[in-house]
């Protein structure tokens, strides 16, 4: 018994023996790759073709299926390929076409090779290209995609759509640089032949391989697939594996190398995070967190494991797809119980802590203000190098910036500029200064114990008020979440004046023209029943608004003299000035269309 | 040795295949079968393969036209004939022909050394 393949010769439809297909199939290759490329060339093939299927129509005669006898008396009768390359070298002038005039080496294309390929066949294509062994350029591209962090993926894609395939012989010759001649275009033909046996060979071992890895019920899927592994099954399965496994490598190997470079970086020296003179590492910090250092040092162990475990997972996996090896059963155990036992100490440790933050207590105090001579309290900010001596940059006025988050520890304390302060209006005619100090514990009373034990410093110089951004606490308290709230309370018709410093301690104060902390700097603020405003400005904004809407400010102007008497004596200018936030930009408008109006 | 001698025979067949094929076609109207037939009487051609990208270069060129006909066992068949230019160069063809024959025929017969 035999399978018959059915073809559709010049419109005749033909039951040929899978054999003699093949062979007819070759034959037509070869016959085509002489003219491939030549103007003529499909018109020559549909005439060899038609003659082809008039050759078999005659010899049909009682029978209904085409054999490979068939298909060698066709040979015999049509001539070999080579007879038919021979013809065109005689006269190549006459005509226009010659029909072989690929018959000599041409120059060598850039296609991608579907005989050596892992994936597209880009790079094997480009191995033939430049003359280079394709698996060097394949490890020099997958090291490549790791440094461009990928960006050379989406190149890949794109050659792999642009670059047209080699698909007939004559094609995969003029890829290798071969010259196009009948005897390699028969090599290449043949080759072809053994690929495609050796290719459905593979791809059901593949299969097969596949499916023990997973289980009997894989098992009978993979012999079913390598039954019937057709090429497009088998390269779509063969192209994701090796995708998947490439994607899982990259990114197993930069999440160790991150893992590992931090690690080596943390133990030694953390020294963005802090901006301690003396070197701190990840186990001092934990040392702060944690109730103990050898917590610190579980907990540590524990999350590197935990994470580390998976990652060298993902790259035996990646490596598993890429090139097809095995991963010893002991190893997939052992990381499996590793895995396991890490997260005891994880949990233990990582528990306790969190246990030590359950509650939050505060503690709130009020210091005692010297009242400003004048109408004005002048806010600045202590420098924190008075009070430890580890801090490399010192500001001064503002005009030097310096990194102030993260923690400092020094002669058993810690120090760390997280204390805020905020500006509220004063419920009598008096300044004062309240503060909030805050904490985490496993008890309410351990919070309140810990607030209360927190340190902050404010000093007073005349009309100046210094509050330093820095609180500190003993080592032994343990980092719990500590803060000092500051608030300066400000009576009504008083101003408060923030110098260059006080950068460091105001956090997010209110005031009437909504503007941020950073524009706060250097102005006086004065409290007024809407809030803190600086009155300065709309003294400015009002000559502007008289010239061009002078009614504005005489309705805007009593309502606010009403409620208030002014802010001093000293600036009587300011009892008519308008309210300041919305009138800046509308009052803008009218300003604007009268400029444009003489030019309209 | 052999081999050279087939391929010079060859060479000669194909530099006056174009020759035969026109003059066959000016007489009347042949589908490429019966060119094949009356050149492999003739012993000009051995294979069939070699008539069709010739007859494709001399119909591109000009020098052949062809119509499609029905055939009653298999596909439909080109029929071709010669162009009026075809016939034009088939005429000096002809004459270059009678001149090669003439000076090949007098350099060899009478060469006196064989």
């Amino acid at each position: 018994m035999k399978k018959t393949v059915t073809a559709n010769i010049a419109g005749t439809v033909f039951h040929i023996e899978e054999d003699a297909y093949e062979q007819l199939q070759r034959y037509l290759a070869g016959i085509r790759a002489n003219f491939s490329g030549s103007a003529g060339a499909d018109e020559i093939m549909a005439d060899i073709e038609s003659r082809i299927a008039e050759l078999f129509t005659e010899r049909l005669t009682g029978r209904n299926v085409v054999n490979i006898a068939d298909v060698q008396n066709v040979e015999g009768v049509m001539g070999r390929p080579e007879d038919f390359a021979g013809e065109g070298d005689g006269d190549r002038t006459t005509a226009g076409a010659g029909t072989t005039a690929q018959a000599t080496s041409g120059p060598r294309r850039f296609m991608r090779d579907p005989d050596d390929k892992w994936m597209g066949g880009v790079l094997g294509g480009l191995a033939s290209y430049i003359g280079m062994d394709p698996l060097w350029l394949r490890i020099g591209f997958i090291v490549l995609i790791y440094f461009s962090i990928g960006s050379l993926i989406p190149i890949y894609v794109l050659l792999w759509i642009l670059v047209p395939k080699a698909e007939t012989a004559a094609e995969k010759l003029q890829m290798r640089g071969e010259p196009v001649t009948v005897e390699n275009i028969k090599r290449v033909v043949e080759e072809g032949g053994e690929h495609l046996k050796q290719g459905a060979q593979r791809a059901a071992n593949e299969a097969k391989e596949f499916g023990r890895d997973f289980g009997p019920k894989a098992t009978a899927w993979g012999h079913e697939a390598g039954r019937n592994a057709g090429a497009v099954g088998r390269n779509a399965a063969h192209i994701l594996r090796k995708l998947v496994g490439v994607g899982f490598i990259v990114l197993a190997f930069t999440l160790l190398l991150g893992l590992i470079t931090g690690l080596i970086g943390g133990s030694i020296s953390l020294w963005h995070f802090t901006w301690s003179s003396a070197d701190m590492g990840l186990l001092d910090l934990g040392g702060l967190i944690f109730n103990s250092q050898s917590h610190a040092l579980w907990f540590g162990i524990g999350v590197l494991v935990l994470v580390t475990v998976p990652l060298i997972g993902l790259f035996l996996a990646g490596f598993r797809l890429l090139l097809d090896t095995r991963t010893p059963k002991w190893l997939g155990w052992t990381l499996s119980i590793l895995w396991f036992a890490a997260l005891v100490p994880t949990v233990i440790a990582g528990a306790e802590l969190a246990s030590d933050f359950h509650r939050e207590n505060s503690v709130r105090t009020e210091e005692t203000l010297k009242q400003p001579q004048g109408d004005i309290l002048y806010l600045d900010a202590l420098n924190p190098a008075d009070e430890t001596e580890g801090w490399s940059v010192r500001f001064d006025n503002g005009a030097v910036d310096v990194d102030m988050d993260g923690l400092h520890v020094e002669n058993g304390n810690i120090f760390g500029a997280w204390a805020q302060l905020d500006v509220e209006r004063s419920a009598d005619s008096l300044f004062h200064l309240q503060v909030v100090r805050e904490a985490h514990g496993g008890t309410a009373k351990a919070a309140l114990a810990r607030a209360e034990e927190i340190q902050f410093r404010v000093e007073q110089n005349g009309d100046v008020l210094l509050v330093s951004p820095v609180l500190s606490y003993a080592m032994t308290d343990k980092f719990r979440l500590q803060n000092v709230q500051f608030t300066l309370e400000v009576p009504l018709g008083k101003s408060v004046f923030f110098r260059p410093a006080s950068r460091y301690v105001i956090y997010d104060i209110d005031n009437v023209t909504n503007e941020i902390d950073r524009d706060m700097i250097g102005r006086t603020w004065t409290m007024t029943p809407r809030g803190l405003e600086d009155l300065t400005v709309p003294h400015r904004m009002k000559q502007e608004e008289e010239e061009v809407a002078p009614k504005d400010s005489t309705r805007k102007g009593p309502v606010a003299a009403v409620v208030w008497q002014g802010p001093s004596k000293r600036r009587p200018a300011q009892e008519h000035r308008p309210p300041a936030r919305a009138e800046g930009t509308t009052n803008m408008m009218p300003n604007l269309l009268q400029l444009l109006r003489p030019r309209i | 040795m052999n081999l050279n001698v087939e391929n010079t025979k060859a060479q000669m067949r194909k530099g006056v295949l174009e020759y035969c094929i026109l003059s066959l076609l000016s007489a009347e109207e042949m589908y490429p079968s019966d060119v094949i037939a009356k050149l492999k009487d003739a012993k000009l051609i051995v294979v069939e393969g070699t008539l069709y990208p010739l007859l494709t270069r001399l119909k591109d060129a000009g020098y052949l036209t062809y119509r499609w006909e029905e055939s009653r066992s298999g596909p439909p068949r080109k029929y071709y004939q010669l162009t009026p230019v075809g016939r034009k160069f088939l005429k000096e063809l002809d004459d270059t022909w009678d001149e090669l024959a003439q000076a090949v025929k007098k350099t060899t017969r009478n060469n006196p050394a064989r």
